[in-house]
């Protein structure tokens, strides 16, 4: 006999009966009838958590705005400025400025036909 | 509390503040859909006769390599979307989104900046990836059912090729609607009065390229 078996043979509730149909039914409603009598949760207060979203957004907005423009204050110049990640179709996007001043921006795709 | 309250009220009127300025300066879009072929054709170089436009056009000539171009569509859009036709029956969905920048004393001080995303989408298609993935399957079925009915037509008599035909219509539009691609998807700054050239082309060149000249069109105050 190994200590496995020692340990089984002396577990007393592997010899028990299990829970009668009765007893489990009765534990299900005691369970149920405690759950409902748990208290809604409270409602969530709107302020001031949407507005210091919101502000904490618009700031980081405004700044975003701002580095962008000025990243794109750059001098007007023939210059190809950032390709952006091609997608599943593979396209790449070039902008750019001619010395005139109009600005270029051009999308190249790997299949195109017109 | 009271300075969230403070904060929000001060985002509120910037924000009208910034929407009235933006009513009043900036009027809306011109959109011109050209198509460049690097193959002149005769008959002028059907440009269209703004001379804004005409400017713009030649001063992007020289990176562009078509020899010649054909206005296919002229649309008015103050923002959101619009419907352009372009080559062979093919139609472009066109959305178009503009904000006024605001004015940041430090930051940004230019005054009349605009904000602008720009798509132009062949008719149907896909929103997103995922999207494009079943598309693609759909495609590649239909392909399928097209190339086993050419197989069949040799084959077909009388009434039945009329019938043939007509379904090999249909899947030949359900293809072209399930390939339909996104073909511009950009976002730039633009100043009110400026004319941005947009445009795409297949890698590597092509014989033709789809140009849209954007201008935001000023408005009185």
């Amino acid at each position: 006999m190994n200590l496995k078996q020692w340990l089984e043979d002396g577990d007393p509730v592997a010899r028990e009966p299990g829970l009668g149909e009765s007893d489990a039914q009765a534990m299900r409603r005691a369970i149920l009838v405690e759950a409902r009598r748990q208290p809604a949760p409270a409602p969530v207060s709107w302020w001031p958590r949407p507005v210091a979203l919101g502000a904490a957004l618009a700031a980081c907005l405004a700044l975003g705005i701002s580095i962008g423009m000025r990243i794109s204050d750059s001098p007007s110049f023939v210059a190809p400025s950032r390709a952006i990640a091609p997608d599943r179709d593979v396209r790449r996007q070039l902008q750019m400025t001619s010395p005139g001043g109009t600005r270029i921006i051009w999308t190249f795709h790997q299949e195109l036909d017109l | 509390m009271k300075a969230f309250r403070m904060l929000a009220v001060t985002a509120a009127i910037l924000s009208a503040t910034t929407f009235a300025a933006a009513q009043s300066t900036q009027r809306g879009f011109s959109v011109v859909l050209l198509l460049g072929e690097t193959q002149a054709t005769g008959g002028g170089d059907g440009l269209p006769p703004a001379p804004a436009l005409r400017k713009a056009l030649n001063d992007v000539k020289d990176f562009l390599p078509y020899k010649s171009y054909r206005v296919l569509d002229t649309q008015w859009l103050r923002s959101g979307s619009t419907r352009m036709k372009g080559p062979d029956d093919q139609e472009y969905d066109i959305d178009l989104v503009a904000d006024e920048m605001p004015v940041i004393p430090g930051l940004n001080e230019k005054t009349g900046m605009l904000n602008v995303f720009f798509k132009l989408r062949e008719i149907g298609a896909a929103e997103n990836s995922s999207e494009e993935f079943g598309r693609s399957i759909q495609a590649a079925e239909l392909e399928k059912q097209r190339a086993s009915m050419q197989a069949q037509m040799p084959a077909a008599q009388g009434a039945m090729v009329q019938e043939m035909k007509a379904r090999l219509d249909r899947i030949e539009k359900q293809i072209r609607l399930a390939r339909a691609r996104k073909l511009i998807d950009s976002k730039f700054n633009m100043a009110i009065g400026e004319t941005v050239v947009v445009g795409t082309s297949k890698i590597g060149g092509g014989d033709k390229g789809l140009v849209v000249l954007l201008t935001s069109v000023a408005g009185g105050k």
